[in-house]
């Protein structure tokens, strides 16, 4: 009750992103395979940022009606580039009366009046599981892959995403690299969010997470110090505009200890799993790699 | 001005008590001698780091503002001749929250660090000034009310400037600021509200004889050569000064400036000269007291301090209301 709780709380700002419910899929088997039966739609629509990457990233512009706001001003470029060609909707049910989709992709989690509204009126509606690792990634976009008729596609994507993880997981460094994904708030990520399966990946071990298997561990300064981290991780969304954490980062014993033991992450890619996903924790790797050299202290 | 040296003295060596027990309270346990060291030295050691740059000058920041608030109540209470005066129902605390919410979310605290205390205290001057100008004369009844209003649109302002801050986080960040934390507070922060404090708390003190003589009525003072006009204006300055800076720091914290004044007045009797001390150390324990449960009671994460002075302080509101629903014609 408690761990929900915390949750919700954390995500709260996240407007329109899944919470981080278990990892029951929302739908059966049987389901999805009716949803296949009909014929593959031609106008979806995307109404959670999660689902906008998988979407872009499974079917042509051209098909896409709309996918979310959210995409459309994303601090990743390569995402607001692909959201640029198609059109956009602010998640209520008004757009999708006048946008007149014949398939609706949603979060499990987000927008539940929307969707309460879409299942009385009949549109056809697929909810899709937040990821909280590689394996639910592959599962959620294999899924998706046979709603939308395009399971070639949506191999292609997890093919290149596990050659992607095998690289990385045959280059592993010598020592795994002990980091706290620290943002000043008194939360960091657990064992249970996605962030936790990237940072593994690349080479790198939450030491905040301890034995818990929780989405987010409460974990405060002292503690910090105490664990002596290798590198903090900070996620670069809470770094772009001013904040309370941007504040709270820089209390003068953080900025000592670890000035230059610090990395950012652009936590987006870390919230809504995807394929690419991977390229993440390629480039977390990298990252973390660079700030080690910089230590002096491994390989 | 007469001091109560008993009792100013028992509540110096209770606040000294509560002090280094403060510095013991944390996720990390420290030895009680070591944490004796870290007082004075500021080395690389683990337990160091922790008693003398994250410990101790939060137990200085609960000491400084929450003789801040005990002052401020009690003075508020002078000046209103009224048992429910304090800082946060009367929407100084809103007007100060307001304020450094928009430093902190529209940049100006990242531009300098002054910006948020300064902007906490021009949040709080206008807000008082507010309250006062529409419920002075009213009665008890009229102050609160005005204090409502004040600070209800204080609420309603954040939630507008969360809304068009530019951060997705900011309304997630700030509805745990505003429950009022000391967590991982640094010396930093000391020095930021330490002058505003000191000056703050200077001028309300000064106000103790000319509240004596408002407490034998308007007319009485003014005949006792009180000017009324300068004394408010002293009263707002310091309020808003020493309450604006302090919430900019902590978020807001509430009841201890209603309740520090009522707990010493048993001993110190109704003049508001002689509570003003006592009430301002009063203040400072409860305070220091109350942070430290906050890391004491473990109920998952950190409970807040606001929170926990408002689970506190309510009650103590009930009550006066009841006392003032028997006594009231």
């Amino acid at each position: 009750m408690f761990n929900l709780w915390r949750v919700i709380g954390s995500v709260t700002a996240l407007f329109l992103l899944a919470v981080p419910q278990s990892a029951q899929s929302a739908q059966s088997q049987a389901q999805i395979k009716a949803q296949a039966q009909v014929a593959p739609p031609q106008r979806v629509m995307s109404l959670n940022m999660c689902t906008d990457q998988l979407l872009l990233d499974l079917l042509p512009p051209s098909q896409i009606t709309s996918v979310t706001f959210l995409s459309h001003s994303s601090p990743n470029a390569a995402l607001a580039a692909q959201a640029a060609q198609v059109g956009i909707n602010y998640g209520t049910a008004e757009e999708v009366l006048a946008q007149n989709p014949d398939l609706i992709i949603s979060g499990d989690a987000s927008t539940p009046t929307t969707r309460a509204m879409l299942a009385r009126t009949g549109y056809r509606l697929y909810e899709v599981a937040s990821s909280d690792n590689f394996d639910e990634i592959r599962q959620t976009t294999r899924e998706l892959g046979i709603v939308l008729g395009e399971e070639k596609r949506a191999q292609e994507l997890i093919v290149r995403m596990d050659a992607t993880l095998n690289e990385l997981m045959h280059s592993m460094p010598e020592r795994q690299i002990r980091v706290v994904a620290w943002d000043g708030g008194g939360f960091v990520p657990g064992r249970g969010l996605l962030f936790n399966d990237i940072l593994n990946v690349a080479g790198g071990i939450n030491i905040a997470a301890a034995d818990s298997n929780d989405y987010l561990v409460d974990f405060d300064l002292e503690e910090l110090l105490r664990a002596r981290p290798d590198l903090i991780a900070y996620a670069s969304a809470t770094l772009d505009a001013p904040a309370l954490t941007t504040q709270l980062l820089q209390h003068p014993v953080v900025r000592r200890l670890y000035e230059d033991r610090q990395i950012t992450y652009p936590d987006n890619l870390y919230i809504c799993g995807s394929p690419q996903s991977a390229d993440a924790a390629k480039d977390l790797r990298a990252a973390m790699l660079e700030a080690v050299a910089v230590m002096g202290r491994m390989r | 001005m007469r001091t109560n040296i008993p009792l100013n003295a028992s509540l110096l060596v209770l606040l000294a008590a509560l002090f280094f027990f403060s510095l013991l309270a944390g996720r990390v346990w420290i030895p009680p001698s070591d944490a004796l060291n870290g007082l004075f030295a500021s080395g690389s050691d683990l337990s160091e780091i922790i008693i003398f740059e994250l410990r101790l000058p939060r137990a200085v920041l609960a000491v400084l503002i929450g003789a801040s608030l005990g002052t401020a109540g009690a003075v508020l209470q002078g000046l209103t001749r009224n048992p429910l005066a304090e800082p946060f129902l009367l929407g100084v605390s809103a007007g100060a929250s307001l304020g450094a919410v928009i430093a902190i979310y529209f940049g100006l605290a990242a531009v300098f660090s002054a910006a948020t205390p300064l902007l906490g205290i021009a949040g709080a001057f206008v807000a008082t000034s507010i309250t006062f100008a529409l419920g002075w004369g009213g009665g008890t009844l009229a102050l609160i009310l005005a204090g409502a209003a004040v600070s209800g649109l204080g609420g309603a302002l954040i939630a507008l400037s969360l809304n068009l801050a530019p951060n997705a986080n900011a309304a997630y960040e700030i509805m745990n600021w505003l429950m009022g934390s000391l967590a991982d507070r640094s010396w930093d922060h000391v020095f930021l509200v330490l002058p505003f404090v000191v000056i703050g708390g200077a001028i309300l003190i000064t106000t103790g004889r000319a509240l004596d003589a408002l407490s034998l009525g308007e007319a009485q003072a003014q005949s006792l050569g009180v000017d009324l006009l300068h004394l408010r204006l002293l009263v707002l300055f310091g309020t808003a000064t020493a309450v604006g800076a302090a919430t900019s720091v902590t978020g807001v914290i509430g009841f201890i400036g209603l309740v520090a004044p009522h707990l010493i007045r048993p001993w110190t009797g109704h003049q508001p000269s002689r509570v003003i001390i006592p009430a301002a150390l009063a203040g400072a324990v409860l305070l220091l007291g109350a942070d430290i449960a906050t890391r004491i009671i473990r109920l998952g994460p950190e409970l807040k301090l606001g929170v926990f002075t408002s689970l506190i302080g309510t009650p103590f509101f009930f009550w006066h209301v009841f006392k003032l629903r028997k006594t009231a014609p």
